[in-house]
């Protein structure tokens, strides 16, 4: 950590993120996690995740202490069940319905479920992860408000679908502000300013140069989402303020991609924990921390929750969040 | 003596501590200046350990003095994971997590070695009782589904002649026959489960004598009465169901590589199930006074029509005629057999060279 005293008489500091996690213990850990949940016809599902996300945790390093996941199998698992119990009740309710000739009603059902389990999920899996999420013993927390939440999500998938799409980049962004706004290390808080206008830009250059360039300029088109979404976030402890800024350029992301998809080739996919290994070291390595917070004043102030009923949903939904 | 890190829970301050290992706890010892050192112990009762490589472990306590330790010391991993392990046992995990690749490694052999061990021995053998327990009934169908999906155009009055001269040999299998003759240049013959026996013209006007007729149709009742096709079908299908359990989340490239291995190597299946219809069918023509040395000339009219297409015995389905030869003149060897001469199936051979013979 460099410290340096800036003129007004604040410490700033930049505290660096480092991956210790090696493809080959990843590759033991996947391999050993896809045997079990094959014996066990999909059971060992929770706890192979358990295991995968501490791996990964675990190895990631901030400030010499290194981040942890407490999530354990067993929770999930109870989650895993009662988010079948909901699928579950859903399908005998449809078929209930159709039984007693009203598949309308039943498509209907069907339809608003889906319209809330969505934005349901996200909100339960938020709260979960977070929650198991520490470093240093204190507690990550998504402090965000359930109801709140499936309004927004609603609203917003309501103007992307009556734009056809156009408005998909500020609906984006508006969530991504509610959810990042929403997230508290302790007793700092992440904001997320955004903007909907300049992602569209983003989107639209991008999509148009790529096209243009035959793809090779998808890499940069990576490299500035990829910005957007570290430059715009901020740490914020009382009148303190950490800033997160990208460095990786699209040459960076083009050396990274390309490598990957020949260890994918080349290794028939088993390469796969070494891809993903990689990407994370990647993106670790570039991003730049530079603020005047005091990681040590950090104080525990995020309760524990343990419900990953919605963890389990998003996994369900195939959605991926964090 | 060990040091480590230890976290309060309160806030995200670390605080350097020693650590003493016991055999039922752990003793974390803190200097705090100008005042007594603060001492901590975890019962090994109140702690839960996540091991995450070799070099750093974190120990978290929940009983009264609520805390993280972490420790990035080998030495420590290893020592305390030894006394530790006593009292809990140690799991398929932490070995994956301290061995790295190379616990991965040797599981993926084993893996590797059940799934040969089952396709090559356990698989088959299942696939063979299975067969075993199905009716003769099946087979029947799947021959007459075969046979209609081939749409092969068939010589009536061929047909009748090699029927009559079939009627003349005794059958050892339950199923009933059918002779079928087929104008073709295609210079072979197959059969199909359920007793459909097959000839091209192509391959009937190569023969000269009714013994080379007889070796041919003993043959092709062989595999119909040792139920071949149905047992590589279920062979086939039992290696395909395997495949899609194991690699169905390994990736597309992997299972049609194997895929296309798995095929050569029913080419072998195929090279038994010759050799075992070739002994059978020798057996056929003893058991019908025939001279067995048709059998033999039929393969050496067979292997005229070889040398004009070289394969290579690894990809062919038939055993090189060489070695055919081999075997059934051996076979020959070991079991003499009189002749008797049957001049009705004479007659009916020659009906037939007629027909055929250019």
């Amino acid at each position: 950590m460099e410290q340096q005293y800036s003129p007004s008489g604040t410490v700033t500091s930049r505290p660096v993120l480092t991956f210790h996690g090696d493809g080959g213990t990843y590759f033991g850990i996947l391999f050993l996690n896809g045997l079990l949940t094959m014996i066990t016809l999909g059971l060992y599902y929770p706890w192979a995740k358990a295991k995968k996300l501490q791996y990964l945790y675990s190895s990631t390093e901030m400030e010499g202490s290194r981040f942890a996941w407490s999530g354990t199998g067993k929770e999930m698992f109870k989650g895993f069940l009662k988010a079948m119990g909901i699928f579950l009740a859903l399908i005998i309710a449809v078929q209930v319905l159709a039984y007693f000739k009203l598949p309308l009603i039943g498509g209907l059902l069907y339809l608003a479920f889906l319209l809330l389990v969505v934005p349901v999920a996200i909100h339960g899996a938020s709260r979960y992860h977070w929650s198991r999420t520490s470093w240093r013993g204190i507690r990550f927390g998504y402090r965000g408000d359930r109801n709140e939440f499936v309004k927004l999500f609603i609203k917003e998938m309501f103007l992307t679908l009556i734009t056809i799409g156009i408005y998909s980049s500020w609906a984006a962004i508006n969530i991504r502000n509610y959810l990042l706004g929403n997230i508290r290390f302790g007793s700092g808080e992440f904001r997320y300013q955004g903007n909907g206008t300049d992602y569209f830009f983003i989107n639209l250059k991008g999509y148009f140069l790529s096209v243009l360039t035959l793809g090779i300029y998808s890499f940069w088109w990576q490299a500035e989402i990829f910005s957007y979404y570290i430059d715009n976030l901020r740490l914020v402890q009382g009148e303190k303020t950490f800033r997160l800024r990208s460095t990786a350029t699209g040459s960076n992301f083009a050396g990274l991609l390309i490598v990957n998809a020949l260890i994918f080739i080349f290794t028939l996919g088993i390469g796969y924990a070494w891809i993903q290994t990689r990407t994370v070291q990647f993106l670790l390595s570039h991003v730049e921390i530079e603020g005047d917070v005091d990681l040590s004043e950090l104080a525990q102030t995020e309760e524990e929750y343990r419900n990953a009923t919605g963890e389990d949903m998003a996994d369900m939904l195939d959605l991926s969040i964090i | 003596m060990y040091k480590g890190d230890f976290y309060d829970h309160k806030v995200a301050k670390a605080i350097p501590v020693t650590v003493q290992i016991f055999t039922e706890s752990l003793l974390l010892d803190h200097a705090r200046e100008g005042m007594p050192a603060k001492k901590l112990q975890w019962l090994f009762t109140e702690i839960t350990v996540q091991v995450s490589d070799r070099n750093f472990i974190r120990i978290t306590s929940t009983g009264d003095d609520a805390g993280t330790l972490e420790v990035h010391d080998p030495v420590f991993v290893e020592t305390f994971l030894q006394i530790y392990r006593h009292t809990r046992g140690a799991s398929l995990h932490e070995l994956a997590l301290r061995g790295g690749y190379k616990v991965g490694l040797i599981s993926l052999i084993i893996v590797i070695g059940i799934l040969l061990a089952g396709h090559f021995f356990i698989l088959p053998w299942c696939a063979d009782r299975i067969v075993d327990q199905l009716p003769r009934s099946f087979d029947k169908k799947i021959g007459e589904t075969a046979r209609q999906s081939m749409l092969e155009e068939i010589d009536t009055a061929g047909s009748q002649l090699l029927t009559k001269f079939a009627a003349e040999m005794k059958w050892d299998t339950p199923d009933s026959l059918v002779f079928t003759v087929v104008p073709s240049n295609i210079e072979n013959a197959y059969a199909l489960p359920g007793g459909y026996v097959m000839v091209y013209t192509g391959l009937l006007e190569k023969l000269k004598t009714k013994e080379e007729l007889a070796a041919l149709l003993s043959h092709e009742v062989a595999h119909v009465a040792h139920r071949h096709s149905v047992r590589k079908l279920c062979r086939d299908m039992s290696t395909t169901m395997l495949l899609s359990v194991v690699l169905s989340n390994v990736g597309d490239a992997t299972s049609i590589l194997y895929a296309n291995a798995s095929s050569i190597y029913s080419l072998t299946y195929s090279r038994k199930y010759e050799e075992q219809a070739d002994i059978t069918g020798l057996k056929t023509m003893r058991s019908n006074h025939l001279d067995q040395q048709g059998m033999l000339r039929l393969m050496q009219e067979l292997k005229k029509l070889d040398q004009k297409i070289k394969v290579p015995e690894f990809i062919s389905t038939h055993p090189l005629t060489d070695n055919r030869i081999r075997y059934v003149q051996q076979d020959i060897k070991a079991h003499p057999a009189s002749a008797e001469s049957n001049e009705k199936m004479d007659a009916l051979f020659k009906q037939l060279q007629q027909r055929y013979h250019k």
